[in-house]
């Protein structure tokens, strides 16, 4: 079962440790870029050749130009998408090593590369819908399905509303790429199940695990969830064009880096402080005191 | 200066008229009360004196000024409540000094003294710093007059202020309000339902009924010469005798008894068919026996010994429901059941119209004014 | 551990037993002997006891029940507050000290750190929310006391913003509040005043304020209630009196009517106080665990310290923190109502 998990979920699987402690079930992956069609199309924006985090501000601007639409269909109401969204801008400037020493401790290692994601981050915020304030992730979400705005970045389960939505189909009414910068990388946000040390009935504990990593297991429970297989080896006849397209950049991904919104790169304190930091953020987005913040987030 | 004129005042709540064009014109330091069943707008009319009711019709003055549509605080008035409505959060000093406070500009030295003298004339000094719940009813009642004097206004308005005093205390303060109104000499309207009060307390009484004014005049006039039978019946306890009559030449003749009339009395009732004949109990006698012409024979029903005098219902006959009263002397041994003789001499009747309750003819004072030195 | 209170609680009847007693001797002219009332303290002994026995059945249960659940989980709290626990794990129950709550107190030194604004905004809240709520409640009360018609109706709609969940109520703000689509914001550019609306729930400025606004907009109704009760325990006449006493309206209400409202304000801003310590929920809705530094307030941070950042000590500190400052709230007016032996 070992050989048909990538390097990057086996590592997540170990949870830092030597052992593994958890078994996969589902892999849902946090970089990407969802747009609207008909609104790139009519701002004469085509996704797939935004090679970067900045060129994706051109092409925002662009929309807002061109269209009445939403360049950014992103939520400010609780910090964790813009965490999300910061901790990709970063991969995607500066590539997974980057992201992994600041999630090392090592803030002050890549403070350049910090600060420069978050004056993007701070870039986009222009291009966020007025009410980015009060609305959650969802209802941000529905501006794409809408029309009402042109991109959001967000984990692929975003797509399970489209896929609720009537008439709005995949490739003919709504598209995805790799965030601007990330291509070839899957940043997983990833369910697993543990084995815990403290158990009273572990027979019964390795015969679930046994089951969940599974191919039956992880085909059943995927369909349903709508994420890929964490083993690359489940057919993915079943799972709809979307899921076998992302199926496919996850075979051929090179680097499966953990996610700190999602809570796999970092331990809940640090996490938690992160939030924190970006919950300042969002008021005052100042670069350096949220960079400051960032640097004690790991003072625990 | 303080002459109080109301002027056919008239007060409608909806289609309901609570007082229906009342005229009553109160000379300056004259105690006027007003008396009459509950409901009669009586405390309705004192409370558009005081401005706490609008008036629907009429106008009412003070001296040459109007009254109506001023607010309570222009008006120079104050009001004794029943409930004293006492502030609880006020010491009595802070509760006597308040309507100064709010209603003139003296300053603070003054209105202390003012309160001083007028809570040592109502004999509260040591009260001055005591909350209301810390006091009896009885010194309650004081500092709800203290409030009103306090003020020296032109007029008090006295709304029940006895009722809620037991009655030891009440008699002993209706003196005592009767003292203090002398000697301010200050214009009064005092509200009761209590005829007792009105009797011993008023320069003049004013009664109402069903909103309309029936008669005002003094405490013995009212007495002896009620305008109309609901006065009549009202003024006086126990109350006067009342006998539903038919006018047949020179007698009436009711159920019970016939009652021969004198050629005054004759002409008193000429021209109606139907009339009360009124006496009052203490003017019935009962006599041992006798047969003259306003004697009748009747039997002893109940007897209310009062210690000074015994109330004596009598019947026409022991089958008879109908009784009616007559009050004689204490010491005088009358049994229930004994058959006595009821003379109701003929100077003593009133009579009423049936129709209109209008008094034909009231009593003859002649009688009264020898007697004068009895009351 | 319950051996003082009962106790206690037997010491009282007993006492007033024996006042009972004492006051049958004196009634002849006679005074207190003590033999006698040593006596009579004696005898009711007995029936004590087996009144405090055939009671027991009845209190017992509930008593222990709340003492487990209530008072023993307070107790836990303050406990594991005395301990380091952090992360996944059982607390060590071996060495305690006070160090979550120097580092508390060495926070409250520091202005940019989460626990001193967190402080800062929660004492905000509280008397901001009391202060305001209270006063629209008197406002309203008075206004529907003036003999408004439909009395009832009125009361029924103020009051039923209270009984809907916090959940509902920030869901329910959220959309008031939205820049572009939410009411406050239309009715503002309808009346032309477009100029000032404002993104509420995100500029730092606004972001406490609309909470309790939103808040008041809850609990006024509440308040209006319980001053509307205390405003038609006064009698009529008293409104009489001060008029004709020569009081202006605004004068009367605030010489003769307000003070004597002293009670109801008392109840109605302990209860008030409570719920702003306890607005965790609403901002929890509203914002996540983490409504940033112009919003975020102990119980939030409390939530997130313990089940986000797994500083279970750090967490029951701040539990602890906010229990003591429920009690400040509420002991001043147990203590006034054990004064008027109302307890």
């Amino acid at each position: 079962m070992k050989e048909n998990y990538l390097q990057g979920v086996k590592s997540a699987a170990k949870g830092g440790t030597e052992n593994f402690v958890s078994v996969p079930i589902n892999i849902h992956r946090l970089n990407n870029l969802f747009y609207n069609k008909e609104v790139v199309e009519s701002a004469g924006v085509d996704p797939t050749n935004i090679g970067d985090p900045s060129a994706l501000m051109d092409a925002m601007d662009t929309v807002a130009q061109e269209t009445d639409a939403v360049p950014m269909a992103h939520q400010t109401q609780s910090p964790w998408s813009t965490v999300q969204l910061w901790e990709t801008v970063l991969i995607g400037e500066q590539g997974v090593g980057a992201f992994e020493t600041f999630t090392s401790g090592d803030v002050a290692g890549v403070e350049s590369a910090v600060k420069s994601a978050l004056k993007r981050v701070k870039e986009y915020s222009e291009h966020y819908p007025e009410d980015a304030g009060s609305i959650s992730w969802d209802q941000g979400n529905s501006m794409i399905v809408n029309g009402e705005a042109a991109f959001i970045h967000q984990g692929d389960w975003a797509a399970g509303q489209y896929k609720a939505a009537d008439s709005f189909e995949y490739d003919s009414a709504w598209g995805n790429v790799a965030f601007p910068g990330t291509e070839g990388i899957y940043s997983l946000v990833m369910d697993s199940f543990v084995f815990p040390k403290n158990n009273p009935s572990p027979d019964a504990t390795t015969k679930f695990l046994t089951y969940c990593g599974t191919k039956d297991a992880q085909k059943r429970f995927n369909t349903k969830k709508g994420s890929i297989p964490p083993r690359t080896d489940v057919s993915m006849d079943e799972f709809g064009p979307f899921l076998q397209a992302q199926s496919e950049d996850f075979a051929n991904s090179n680097q499966q880096p953990a996610t700190i919104a999602h809570g796999t790169a970092v331990r809940p304190e640090i996490k938690s402080n992160i939030e924190g930091a970006f919950a300042s953020f969002l008021e005052s987005y100042n670069v350096n005191k949220t960079y400051d913040e960032l640097v004690t987030a790991f003072d625990v | 200066m303080a002459r109080l004129t109301l002027d056919s005042v008239t007060k409608r709540f909806d289609d309901v008229v609570a007082v229906d064009g009342v005229s009553v014109d109160i000379e300056d330091g004259e105690f006027l009360v007003l008396v009459g069943p509950s409901g009669c707008g009586k405390s309705t009319t004192l409370r558009m004196i005081a401005g706490l009711e609008s008036i629907s019709e009429g106008d009412i003055r003070l001296g040459q000024t109007s009254l109506s549509g001023k607010r309570p605080k222009e008006r120079d008035i104050a009001m004794v409540f029943q409930s004293y409505a006492l502030y609880p959060h006020m010491t009595v000093r802070e509760n006597m000094s308040f309507g100064l406070e709010e209603s003139t500009d003296l300053d603070d030295d003054t209105i202390r003294q003012k309160v001083e003298d007028a809570a040592s004339m109502l004999d509260i000094d040591d009260l001055l710093g005591r909350k209301p719940d810390e006091l009896s009813g009885g010194q309650q009642q004081r500092v709800a007059l203290g409030r009103a004097i306090v003020r020296d206004p032109e007029v008090f308005l006295m709304d029940e202020p006895l009722s809620n005093l037991d009655a030891k205390l009440r008699a002993q303060m209706r003196t005592e309000l009767q003292r203090i109104q002398e000697n301010l000499d200050t214009t009064t309207v005092y509200v009761t339902h209590d005829q007792t009060e009105a009797m011993t307390m008023g320069d003049r009484i004013a009664i109402l009924d069903g909103g309309h004014l029936q008669q005002v005049g003094t405490p013995l006039e009212v007495y002896h010469k009620p305008a109309n039978r609901f006065v009549a019946g009202f003024i006086g306890e126990p109350s006067m005798n009342f006998f539903e009559m038919e006018v047949q030449g020179d007698r009436l003749v009711g159920d019970d008894f016939a009652y021969p009339l004198s050629e005054e009395s004759r002409a008193a009732v000429e021209g109606s068919s139907h009339v009360t004949l009124g006496i009052r109990p203490e003017d019935v006698e009962v006599v041992e026996e006798g047969d003259g012409r306003h004697e009748f024979e009747t039997v002893v029903d109940v007897v209310e010994p009062m210690g000074n005098e015994n109330n004596v219902y009598l019947a026409f006959s022991p089958e008879r429901e109908h009784s009616f009263v007559a009050t004689v002397g204490g010491m005088r041994s009358v049994e229930s059941g004994q058959p006595v003789v009821a003379r109701f001499p003929e100077s003593a009747i009133h009579l009423f119209d049936a129709e209109t309750g209008a008094a034909l003819k009231n009593r003859s004072l002649d009688e009264l004014e020898s007697s004068e030195p009895r009351l | 551990m319950f051996d003082a209170f009962f106790r206690a609680l037997g010491r009282s009847r007993e006492t007033r037993e024996t006042e009972s007693h004492s006051d049958d001797v004196r009634t002849d002219g006679g005074v207190a002997d003590p033999a006698m009332a040593g006596e009579a303290e004696a005898s009711s002994s007995s029936v004590l006891d087996s009144e405090f026995v055939q009671s027991l059945p009845f209190w017992g249960p509930p008593a222990l029940l709340v003492g487990l659940f209530v008072y023993g989980a307070v107790a836990w709290n303050v406990l594991i507050s005395l301990t380091d626990w952090s992360g996944l794990g059982q607390p060590e129950y071996e060495n305690f000290d006070l160090s979550v709550y120097s580092q508390m107190l060495n926070d409250l030194l520091d202005p940019t750190s989460n626990f001193f604004v967190a402080t800062r905004n929660t004492v905000a809240l509280l008397v901001a929310f009391t202060v305001i709520t209270l006063l629209l409640g008197l406002l309203l009360a008075i206004l529907v006391d003036q003999g408004v018609r439909f009395e009832n109706t009125f009361r029924t709609i103020y009051l039923l913003p209270m009984s809907l969940s916090f959940v509902v109520t920030a869901i329910f703000w959220s959309w008031m509040y939205n820049p572009s689509i939410g009411l406050i914001n239309e009715t503002l550019r309808t009346v032309g005043l477009g100029a000032f609306t404002q993104a509420w729930l995100s500029n730092p400025q606004f972001k406490l304020g609309a909470v309790i606004f939103a808040l008041m907009w809850q609990f006024s109704g509440y308040a209006m209630i319980v001053y509307l009760a205390g405003l038609q325990a006064i009698p009529n006449e008293q409104y009489e009196a001060a008029r004709t006493d020569g009081a202006s309206t605004f004068r009367m209400y605030r010489r003769v009517v307000v003070p004597q409202l002293r009670s109801s304000t008392t109840s109605a801003a302990v209860v008030l106080m409570v719920f702003a310590l306890k607005a965790f929920d609403f901002l929890f809705v509203m914002f996540g665990p983490n409504p940033g530094p112009s919003t975020d307030i102990l119980s939030v941070m409390m939530f997130r310290e313990a089940f986000m950042s797994t500083n279970w000590a750090y967490g029951s500190g701040i539990a602890t923190v906010l229990f003591l400052m429920a009690l400040g709230v509420i002991a001043p007016y147990l203590y006034r109502q054990y004064q008027r032996g109302e307890l």
